[in-house]
C-alpha cells in the first residue's frame, strides 16, 4: 500500500479545489475520518492525506460532478451501503463478476452457501483480487478467506488491508487497519496488500 | 403524524418521578422527571429539570429550564431556553437554543442557532451556524457558513468552512460578566474569511479581511486580502491556485507588515 502523503496546501493546488470544497466534501462524509492525517511540522499541526488515494477520490468527486450528480448521490457511490445486496452462486457465474478459480475456491470453503451476503461478496472479491495479482495461490487463498472470515467483521467501521505474508514456502494472511504501518522480519517478504475498501468499491461498481 | 399511524403512549410527569424509556409518543415533564433507560419518542418537552439515562431519538426536543442526557440524542427539532447538557454526541436538524448547551461527544447538525454559549468536545459539522454568544469547540469546526457575533471568549481547535465572519457583538448588559471578547483558534481554512477580534496562528482562504482586534501569525490567500483597522498580522502570503486570478485585489488600511 502506497503510505506516500500529499499535504493538504499541495493537494488543492495540484486538484484545483478550495477549502471550502474539501470542506464540504468532508462533511459530506464523501472523505473518509481516517484519511485525515495530523503531523506535526515545523509550522505546527498540519493535515495530510494518502496522496494515491485521495487524488483518486477527489478526481472521482470532480468526474461524478460533471456529470451533475448531487453529493448525496456521490456519497453513496464512494461509500456504498451495501448491506443489503445478496446475490445466488449462479448469478455470480453468469454475470462473471470474479474469476471461476475464485468463485471454486469461495465454494470450497464454504460448501452449501447458495446466496451471497455484501459480506460474502466482499471476501470473493478481495480473494480474486489476490488470485489476480499472480502471487498468491489457490491453496493460499484459502487462508485469505480463513483470515477474512474470523476478522473482517471487527473493521466494520474501519478500513482494513489484506496482507499476505510469506517465508520460506509458509504464507499466512493477516489483517491491519489501512493506516497502520506494518514491521515486520527480514526473513519475511509481505507477497501482496490490498485494500478491502477499494475491493468494496469496485465491488458496488461492478454489482449496480 | 398522520392518524393512522399506531397511536402511542404519552408520558406526563408532574411534579417528580422516574419512568422507563421505550417507544412512547409525547412526553411532557412538568417540574423535576428523569427517564431511566433509552427512549425513543415522538416529542419530549420538559418543563423544569429533566434528564434521560439512556439514549433518546426524537422528532422533537425542547427544554425549557434544564436538561440532562446522559446518552448520545438524535433528534429533527431541539430547542433549548436554558439549559442543556449531552454527554455523548449529538446529532440533530435544526439547533435553537437561548443560553447554554453543552456537548460532551460530537455534534453533526445542519442548522445551529445560538443565543448564548456552544460548548462541544469533539468535532462539530454544520450546514449553517448563527449565533450571537461564544462557542467552545474542542476539535474541528467544520460549516458551510459560520456567523457569529462575539460577546465572550471563544475557541475551536479548527475551522474549516465555506464562509465565516466573525464580528463584535454589540454590548448587551447579560453578557457584561465575560471580559475578554475574542475567538482563539489554531487555523481557519475557508473561502471567504471575514474577521474581527480573532486570534489565529494560520488563517488560509480565497478572500481573507482580517479587521480590528485580530491578531494573526500568518495569513495565506489565493485571491484577495485586506487588513482593517487594527488588525495585527506577522506575515501574509499570496498562494498561487488553479483557479483563474483574473480579479485578485489587494488592499490594506496601511502598510502590510511583513516580518
Amino acid at each position: 500500500m502506497d503510505t506516500e502523503l500529499i499535504s493538504k496546501k499541495e493537494l488543492l493546488q495540484e486538484a484545483g479545489i478550495s477549502y471550502g470544497q474539501l470542506y464540504r466534501w468532508k462533511r459530506k462524509g464523501l472523505i473518509p475520518e481516517d484519511w485525515f492525517v495530523r503531523k506535526s511540522t515545523f509550522t505546527g499541526q498540519e493535515t495530510f492525506f494518502p496522496r494515491a488515494k485521495m487524488l483518486a477520490r477527489v478526481e472521482r468527486i470532480l468526474g461524478m460532478k460533471n456529470e451533475d450528480l448531487s453529493l448525496d448521490d456521490i456519497a453513496d457511490a464512494v461509500s456504498p451501503s451495501l448491506a443489503d445486496v445478496s446475490l445466488t452462486l449462479a448469478e455470480i457465474r453468469q454475470r462473471g463478476l470474479f474469476s471461476e478459480a475464485a468463485v471454486d475456491a469461495f465454494v470450497s470453503a464454504h460448501p452449501g452457501e447458495e446466496a451471497l451476503p455484501f459480506g460474502g461478496l466482499l471476501s470473493l472479491c478481495v480473494l480474486d483480487s489476490m488470485l489476480r495479482t499472480g502471487e498468491v495461490s489457490l491453496e493460499e487463498g484459502q487462508i485469505v478467506l480463513d483470515a477474512l472470515d474470523s476478522g473482517l467483521a471487527q473493521f466494520e467501521n474501519k478500513e482494513a488491508d489484506v496482507l499476505f505474508v510469506r517465508k520460506m514456502g509458509l504464507s499466512t494472511a493477516l489483517l491491519v487497519p489501512s493506516s497502520a504501518p506494518v514491521a515486520i522480519e527480514s526473513g519475511a517478504r509481505v507477497v501482496t496488500r490490498l485494500g478491502v475498501s477499494e475491493c468494496s468499491e469496485a465491488l458496488s461498481a461492478r454489482i449496480r | 403524524m398522520t392518524t393512522s399511524e399506531k397511536k402511542l403512549g404519552d408520558v406526563r410527569i408532574n411534579g417528580d418521578g422516574a419512568v422507563a424509556g421505550g417507544t412512547v409518543g409525547n412526553v411532557v415533564i412538568n417540574g423535576a422527571g428523569s427517564i431511566t433507560s433509552d427512549m425513543e419518542a415522538n416529542a419530549l418537552r420538559i418543563n423544569g429539570a429533566g434528564s434521560a439515562d439512556g439514549d433518546v431519538s426524537a422528532k422533537t426536543i425542547v427544554v425549557n429550564g434544564q436538561g440532562t442526557f446522559r446518552g448520545a440524542v438524535h433528534v429533527e427539532e431541539m430547542t433549548v431556553n436554558g439549559d442543556a447538557s449531552i454527554n455523548a454526541g449529538l446529532g440533530v436538524g435544526t439547533l435553537k437554543a437561548t443560553g447554554n448547551v453543552s456537548i460532551g461527544g460530537g455534534v453533526a447538525a445542519h442548522d445551529i442557532k445560538l443565543k448564548g454559549l456552544l460548548r462541544v468536545g469533539g468535532d462539530c459539522d454544520a450546514e449553517t451556524f448563527d449565533g450571537d454568544g461564544a462557542f467552545e469547540i474542542g476539535g474541528l469546526f467544520n460549516a458551510g457558513t459560520i456567523d457569529l457575533r462575539l460577546y465572550g471568549p471563544s475557541k475551536a481547535r479548527e475551522i474549516g468552512c465555506e464562509r465565516i465572519t466573525v464580528r463584535n457583538g454589540k454590548k448587551i448588559p447579560w453578557f457584561w460578566v465575560w471580559t475578554e471578547k475574542a475567538l482563539k483558534v489554531d487555523t481557519i481554512e475557508g473561502d471567504d474569511i471575514s474577521l474581527e477580534y480573532t486570534k489565529a496562528r494560520v488563517v488560509r482562504g480565497k478572500a481573507v479581511t482580517v479587521g480590528d482586534g485580530c491578531v494573526v501569525d500568518l495569513v495565506e490567500y489565493s485571491h484577495s486580502y485586506s487588513r482593517v483597522g487594527d488588525a495585527q498580522v506577522g506575515e501574509a502570503r499570496k498562494i498561487d491556485s488553479e483557479e483563474a486570478t483574473t480579479d485578485e485585489t489587494v488592499s490594506t488600511g496601511d502598510e502590510l507588515d511583513t516580518e
